[in-house]
């Protein structure tokens, strides 16, 4: 394994603990809130360290898709209002 | 094969993961944790998705047949026969005619063919740089990560060290089609590229003595350190 690819790994994790206490710390309640954080922080982290992936990135994919939805239900609940 | 504690870790992290944010989610009604369970399941999926050896082995691989052809045909014209020595700084002296040990003060790494008063030494550079191999790092360590995880050279590595001789069991070494006098000289390229790395790590000359097949798939190569090559 790369370093990059091993750096990835350990970062993730942190960032993602620090920042469900830092959002539970505020009383944040929406889900939707906390995934795209989550997102946000494996987009950048992909960008900055570029680890390498065995076939194309899935998850990536699937992130991006269930954000996708995530924000579709946000949009669609303030334009009902 | 894969690294089995990254499996294992990735394994348990799915595992522990789903069932942490089905249950945080309908059970607990908790959005903090059941967030920690998704950040978990991604972390799994991410150390499942990446290469457990270096992306670049074919590539390295490549390289290595080539090296190992090369070196035949050099050990070749000079008839060379008697086992080499590994500096810790990452060249190969094959004794030409020479008696005795090496007189590594005297030695500059720049020419060919490297003489001092115990004899001549053809100079070759092993595939290993030393900076691949801190020195100090421990002998099995250093040699899992370059042999095994980085080359591939090898499924796993042992290391059994006794007195002056260190006994090497390589697990499934890959073979390269060395010729016979690469492999009276240097060993097999697996046991040539670990003695080059225990070389590094020890930070002393080594010899590689006996290379035996011990069945199952497994290699045993005994090194010597060699205490007298004196050094600069």
């Amino acid at each position: 394994m790369l370093l990059k690819d091993r750096l990835f790994n350990v970062l993730l994790p942190l960032l993602y603990t620090v920042t469900v206490y830092s959002l539970a710390s505020l009383g944040e309640q929406r889900l939707d809130a906390y995934f795209s954080m989550l997102v946000l922080e494996y987009f950048v982290l992909y960008a900055l360290l570029r680890p390498k992936r065995r076939r194309r990135d899935y998850i990536a994919l699937v992130l991006i898709s269930l954000f996708a939805v995530a924000v579709a239900f946000r949009v669609l609940e303030v334009v009902s209002r | 094969m894969p690294r089995e504690s990254e499996k294992l870790l990735a394994a348990t992290l799915l595992l522990s993961g789903l069932t942490l944010t089905l249950y945080s989610y309908f059970a607990l009604s908790s959005i903090p944790l059941t967030a920690l369970g998704i950040g978990i399941l991604v972390t799994a999926a991410s150390i499942i998705a990446t290469y457990p050896y270096t992306p670049y082995r074919e590539a390295v691989h490549s390289v290595l047949h080539s090296y190992t052809a090369n070196v035949s045909r050099v050990l070749e014209e000079f008839s060379a026969n008697t086992p080499a020595l590994y500096t810790p700084d990452g060249f190969v002296l094959v004794p030409l005619r020479a008696r005795g040990e090496p007189d590594l003060r005297r030695f500059s790494g720049e020419n060919l063919v490297h003489s001092d008063p115990s004899g001549y030494y053809l100079v070759l550079q092993s595939p290993i740089s030393t900076p691949a191999v801190e020195e100090g790092a421990g002998v099995e360590a250093a040699l899992a990560e370059v042999v095994v995880y980085s080359l591939g050279l090898s499924d796993s590595v042992r290391v059994v060290s006794r007195d002056e001789t260190l006994i090497l069991e390589l697990s499934k070494p890959r073979g390269f089609r060395e010729g016979a006098r690469f492999r009276r000289v240097l060993g097999p390229l697996p046991v040539h590229v670990s003695a080059a790395v225990v070389a590094a790590a020890l930070g002393k000359v080594v010899q590689v003595g006996e290379v035996r097949e011990a069945g199952k798939g497994k290699t045993i190569a005994v090194l010597r350190v060699v205490e007298r090559a004196a050094q600069g």
